[in-house]
C-alpha cells in the first residue's frame, strides 16, 4: 500500500463518502455522527485493505454498512437522540466545532438534499451525488462501485431523468422504471 | 461513451440528455437528438429542467457535504497505521524507544565532543535540550505531558542503511490568559489585533 497517513487520505475521501451516506442513511440519521462512524471504522479496520485499488470499494462498503446499521436502529424504534455514539469514536473521530452559523447552512443544505432525492432509488441517489456533488468522473464511479462504465452511463442518465420528473412541477415526463436495455 | 460509425443505433432520450450534459455527445447524437425534437419540441425545455435541477442538487449537495470537512481523524490513531505492513508499528517503536534512550544518556555521559570550552547550552543534543525543557516545564507547572510520539512515515534511509522515521513530538503545556486576540484591521487597513470576549471561550471544555 502507498504510504500515505491515514488522515490525509481520509481528508481526499470524506466527501464522497458524505455521498453516499446522504444516498443510503435513513432520513432522520444525523450525517455528522454517521461520518464519525465511518472514521472510526477506518481506523480501526484499515490493515484489512490489501491493495490500494481495493481501498475505495472497501471505504464505501464499510460507509454502506454503518448506513444500513443506521436503518436497522431507526427500525428497532431506537430513538435518535438516545443513540449515542460508540464513546471511541469520540476519541478517534475528532470534529472540528463548527460555527453555529455555518452548521445551520450545512444542516439546512443537507436536509433540502435528501428532500430532492428522497424519491429516488438508493442506488440512483448515489450515483447522481457522487457525479454532480463530488464531480467524480464515470470512471472513477465505476470502479469505487464495482460495476461497468455503460452501466454507470446508464444508471446516471436514468437518475437524472427521475430527479427531474420528481422536482418538475411543470413538466409532466413519463418515468419508467427498471429494465430499460442499457441497465445491466 | 460516444460512437462515430455507421452501425449508430439512437440511444434513448434520457442517454442523449445525459450526454449532452456530461460534454460527451457524438455528433450522431446531437442529430438523433434534433430528431427527436423535430418531433417534440418539449426535448429542449427537458433538456433545460434538466440541467436547471441538477444545478440546484449540485449546489445543496456541495453544502452538505462539505460536514466532512469538519470531521477528523485524530493523528495519534491514524498517523502510526498508515498503510504500513503490520510489523512496521512495532519497529518503529524500537526505532524510537532507542532514539530516546541514546538521545538520553549520550550528551551527558562523558561524550568527549561534550567536554571543552563552549557552554552546555551549545553543546548539548537537541534531546538533551528537549529533555531539560521538559524536565523544567514540569517543575514550573507548565508542562502536564509529554503525549506518545506520532510516527508520520518510514522511509529507506537515503544512505541505504536503517530507516528514517519520520515522526512528531507532543507535548501537553497549560497557561492561563487575562485575554484573547484575534487579527483584524483599523480604519486604514491596518493589521491589529482585537481582543476577543473571554465569555466566548467559557463554553469550550476543549478547542
Amino acid at each position: 500500500m502507498e504510504r500515505e497517513p491515514l488522515d490525509i487520505i481520509w481528508r481526499k475521501e470524506r466527501r464522497w463518502v458524505a455521498s453516499v451516506l446522504l444516498a443510503h442513511m435513513p432520513p432522520g440519521a444525523d450525517l455528522e455522527d454517521l461520518l464519525q462512524e465511518v472514521a472510526l471504522a477506518l481506523v480501526r479496520h484499515t490493515d484489512e485493505v490489501r491493495s490500494r485499488d481495493n481501498f475505495r470499494p472497501w471505504l464505501r462498503t464499510v460507509t454502506l454498512n454503518i448506513a444500513r446499521g443506521a436503518h436497522r436502529q431507526e427500525q428497532s424504534s431506537l430513538r435518535r437522540k438516545e443513540r449515542s455514539l460508540d464513546p471511541e469514536a469520540r476519541e478517534v473521530a475528532d470534529q472540528r466545532p463548527l460555527r453555529e452559523q455555518e452548521a445551520k447552512k450545512a444542516r439546512q443544505a443537507t436536509a433540502n438534499t435528501l428532500k430532492k432525492i428522497e424519491e429516488l432509488p438508493p442506488k440512483h441517489r448515489e450515483i447522481l451525488l457522487l457525479r454532480c456533488v463530488n464531480g467524480l468522473s464515470q470512471k472513477r464511479i465505476a470502479k469505487i462501485l464495482g460495476l461497468p462504465e455503460t452501466t454507470v452511463e446508464s444508471r446516471l442518465a436514468r437518475a437524472r431523468r427521475k430527479l427531474r420528473a420528481t422536482l418538475s412541477t411543470v413538466q409532466a415526463v413519463p418515468v419508467h422504471d427498471e429494465g430499460q436495455p442499457h441497465d445491466q | 461513451m460516444t460512437s462515430s460509425n455507421n452501425n449508430y443505433t439512437p440511444p434513448s432520450e434520457e442517454i442523449l440528455i445525459h450526454r449532452v450534459i456530461e460534454g460527451d455527445s457524438s455528433r450522431e447524437d446531437w442529430l438523433a437528438l434534433e430528431q427527436l425534437a423535430d418531433g417534440d419540441r418539449c426535448v429542449w425545455e427537458r433538456l433545460a429542467r434538466t440541467l436547471q435541477v441538477e444545478a440546484e442538487l449540485r449546489r445543496d449537495g456541495k453544502h452538505a457535504v462539505s460536514l466532512a470537512d469538519h470531521i477528523e481523524l485524530t493523528s495519534e490513531i491514524s498517523a502510526p497505521r498508515n498503510f504500513l505492513p503490520r510489523w512496521a508499528g512495532w519497529a518503529a517503536a524500537v526505532v524510537l524507544a532507542a532514539a530516546w534512550v541514546v538521545g538520553s544518556f549520550s550528551s551527558d555521559s562523558g561524550d568527549p565532543r561534550n567536554e571543552g570550552s563552549l557552554p552546555a547550552s551549545e553543546t548539548q543534543t537537541a534531546d538533551s535540550a528537549y529533555m531539560q525543557y521538559i524536565q523544567k516545564g514540569i517543575s514550573e507547572g507548565r508542562i502536564l505531558e509529554e503525549l506518545p510520539r506520532v510516527v508520520m512515515e518510514t522511509r529507506p534511509a537515503a544512505k541505504g542503511d536503517g530507516v528514517e522515521v519520520l515522526y512528531v513530538r507532543r507535548l501537553l503545556e497549560r497557561t492561563v490568559v487575562d485575554q484573547f486576540f484575534q487579527a483584524g484591521s483599523d480604519d486604514q487597513g491596518k493589521l491589529t489585533p482585537k481582543p476577543v470576549p473571554m465569555t466566548r471561550f467559557v463554553d469550550y471544555g476543549s478547542f
